[in-house]
């Protein structure tokens, strides 16, 4: 029994030893090396140009449209934390018409003031920056992640009644990591919460 | 001694480091070596230019893109062979330039004869002998021929069966032989 084409066109372990013991196979499948060899001595076909200059160009393109698309992002989740600082100080502009602080405070409620007119100051100067600059690094990521972290925590004091001592604290945390953002964006130390 | 083109060509880890780095020297040393490759079996496969070039700047946009992907397992050009041969089948596919041909749909032919003379010697023109079959034989033949995929392999790239491998390929060859011996009828009435 002699091999079929389909067998000699892709030989499996038995057809090879099947080719060992016949002639007339063996000669057919010389045939088809010589016609293998052929079709795989066609020479190259040279590109009409040279396009390495183009595939650049596109590259940098799509790059420069998955940057655009990812600032894009940051700038929404941006706006997201704004609204959350937005909402803290609400709450604490509620705050005082509903509670009465129930033990005697260690810092004055002046300072308290102070220091959230501090991170309203600075939260103005991140939203001009961001309008400006484009960053990407996981750090800075990472730090604005921990900022909207910090407006949660604060909202929660205000609506706990917390000391003001904790919510100083707070505020003066959150004062911190957006010094840290608008000071240097590539070199960003991590502030422990 | 015939040097060595194509697919044939090697580049070292070295400089397949580089690239992984981001280098674009390193990406476009790589570029400068296969190119020609891809566009060759791209262009051997659709038979159209513009298509052929298109698959050569998709080729290595998803190389620049996807290089970290590479594991050194195998020969790069084989990595780089089948983006570009699967990047040639998906664009003819999606242009349904493709007539995927059904398992039932081929028809048979004498088992055992394709081979019995080498018929291909006669032929002067393979690239015009080529272009005769249409783009899926064309396709399966070279895939498995001179790229040296197998009919496994072919099949996952149509996601048919193997049998519509083997079957496409025996009668990509009938087809050959028909165009050859009847070339050769009519050179011998002339």
């Amino acid at each position: 029994m002699h091999l079929t084409d389909e067998q000699l066109l892709e030989l499996d372990e038995f057809d090879r030893l099947h080719l060992d013991q016949c002639e007339s196979c063996r000669q057919r499948a010389n045939n088809l090396n010589d016609m293998r060899q052929a079709f795989q001595a066609m020479p190259d076909i040279s590109l009409p140009s040279d396009g390495w200059q183009e595939i650049q160009k596109i590259q940098n393109e799509r790059q420069q449209f998955a940057d655009l698309k990812r600032t894009r992002l940051q700038l929404t989740r941006w706006k997201i934390g704004s609204l959350a600082l937005a909402a803290s100080l609400t709450a604490i502009m509620l705050w005082p018409i509903s509670h009465t602080p129930s033990f005697e405070p260690t810092i004055t409620n002046q300072q308290l003031n102070a220091l959230i007119d501090q991170n309203r100051y600075l939260q103005q100067q991140l939203d001009l920056t961001l309008e400006t600059k484009n960053q990407t690094n996981v750090s800075y990521q990472m730090l604005k992640m921990d900022i909207q972290s910090i407006d949660q925590s604060i909202q929660r004091a205000y609506l706990q009644e917390d000391s003001d001592e904790n919510k100083s604290a707070l505020w003066e945390i959150r004062k911190q990591l957006v010094d840290q953002l608008l000071s240097n964006g590539n070199k960003i130390q991590t502030v422990r919460i | 001694m015939a040097s060595v083109t194509g697919f044939q060509q090697q580049l070292s880890q070295d400089l397949i480091r580089q690239a992984q780095t981001g280098d674009m020297q390193a990406f476009e040393r790589i570029y400068q070596t296969y190119a020609d490759a891809c566009y060759t079996l791209a262009f051997r496969i659709s038979g159209n230019r513009t298509l052929a070039q298109d698959v050569v700047q998709e080729v290595f946009i998803k190389v620049i893109n996807k290089i970290n992907g590479y594991r050194n397992e195998g020969h790069f050009a084989g990595w780089l062979r089948r983006i570009a041969a699967n990047e040639t089948i998906n664009r003819l596919r999606s242009e349904t330039r493709l007539h995927l041909v059904g398992d039932d749909q081929v028809e048979n032919h004498p088992a055992n004869s394709l081979f019995e003379i080498d018929w291909l010697n006669a032929c002067r023109d393979l690239s015009g002998l080529l272009n005769q079959l249409n783009t899926t034989s064309r396709a399966v033949l070279l895939l498995h021929e001179v790229e040296g995929y197998s009919h496994k392999e072919i099949a996952k790239m149509y996601k048919k069966s193997e049998s519509f491998s083997k079957i496409t390929l025996s009668r990509a060859f009938a087809q050959l032989r028909g165009s050859v011996l009847k070339q050769e009828q009519k050179n011998a009435l002339n």
